[in-house]
């Protein structure tokens, strides 16, 4: 058997890269983020397409927030893939909250593919407008 | 050796280099798609089985209403309009997100049938379903003996 082909034989090859499980890490995708301040909240607007309520999964640990989501798999019967831009969907981002940010009174909502978090900010924290008297 | 012709090419690469160079397909379409998002364009797969398509693009945060699906013959055209939430009051502290319009235009080798072309718009992805003309459909035809 000539060199090149020992190379090129799987079954001759004594490198041990054939043991490499089939994979070895998930992609994910970093969803595209709008954040909005306002002066009581904080609006946080994810695109995360293929998800819904119960695929969204939003969490706050020790100032914190993560959102994450998994897209179902698409695999429809008898069809074959021809032509792939993306695979099944791992969303995965996580921020720091600021000080300010109260994270028990948290909301999320998706619609359309999009996960809005309000986060509201601590009564303290917001400004307060005193109204002036005359003397 | 004639009978070697009819059979499937095979790879003479060992599978550890097939791997390498799928990851490095996929990592350069994850790339290009980067490129295309910072243009508007997002991601799309098609599906073929027999003579029928389904295509699935992701577009989130639109309704089904903005939502044009235009099919000419072997052309296929999505537009769609995304529009900006509107601002009250507040300061934006980041944007990544894209906005406008969206156009993209794909051909096939054979006309379409318009009359069975379904769309459907869910969770942010568009689908949609191409049926070929069944006349120019690809057709097999049995050699008879004589």
């Amino acid at each position: 058997m000539s060199e090149l082909q020992k190379m090129t034989d799987p079954q001759e090859s004594n490198c041990d890269v054939q043991q490499i499980p089939e994979t070895t890490h998930q992609i994910m995708t970093r969803p595209r983020t709008d954040i909005r301040e306002t002066d009581q909240a904080y609006l946080l607007q994810a695109d995360m397409p293929g998800i819904d309520e119960s695929s969204a999964e939003v969490t706050v640990e020790k100032k914190v927030l993560t959102i994450r989501g998994t897209t179902r798999p698409f695999a429809p019967e008898g069809f074959e893939n021809v032509y792939k831009e993306s695979d099944q969907r791992l969303y995965e981002r996580i921020f720091r909250l600021p000080e300010e940010v109260d994270p028990t009174s948290l909301e999320a909502t998706v619609k359309n593919g999009v996960l809005t978090v309000t986060l509201p900010k601590r009564r303290e924290a917001q400004p307060v407008r005193i109204q002036v008297n005359a003397g | 050796m004639l009978g070697s012709f009819a059979l499937p090419k095979q790879s003479r690469l060992p599978d550890v280099c097939q791997r390498l160079q799928e990851e490095l397909q996929s990592s350069l379409i994850e790339f290009r798609n980067g490129l295309m998002a910072s243009q508007g364009a997002l991601s799309m797969n098609v599906y073929k089985k027999d003579n029928e398509f389904l295509i699935r693009l992701e577009l989130p945060g639109v309704s089904a209403e903005d939502i044009e699906v235009d099919v000419a013959g072997d052309q296929v055209r999505i537009t769609v309009e995304r529009m900006a939430p509107e601002q009250k009051d507040g300061e934006n502290l980041k944007q990544e997100r894209p906005f406008g319009r969206l156009q993209r235009e794909m051909q096939f080798a054979t006309p379409i049938d318009t009359s069975k072309t379904v769309a459907s718009y869910e969770r942010g992805v568009l689908e949609l379903k191409l049926v070929m003309a069944e006349d120019l459909a690809p057709k097999r035809i049995p050699v008879k003996p004589r």
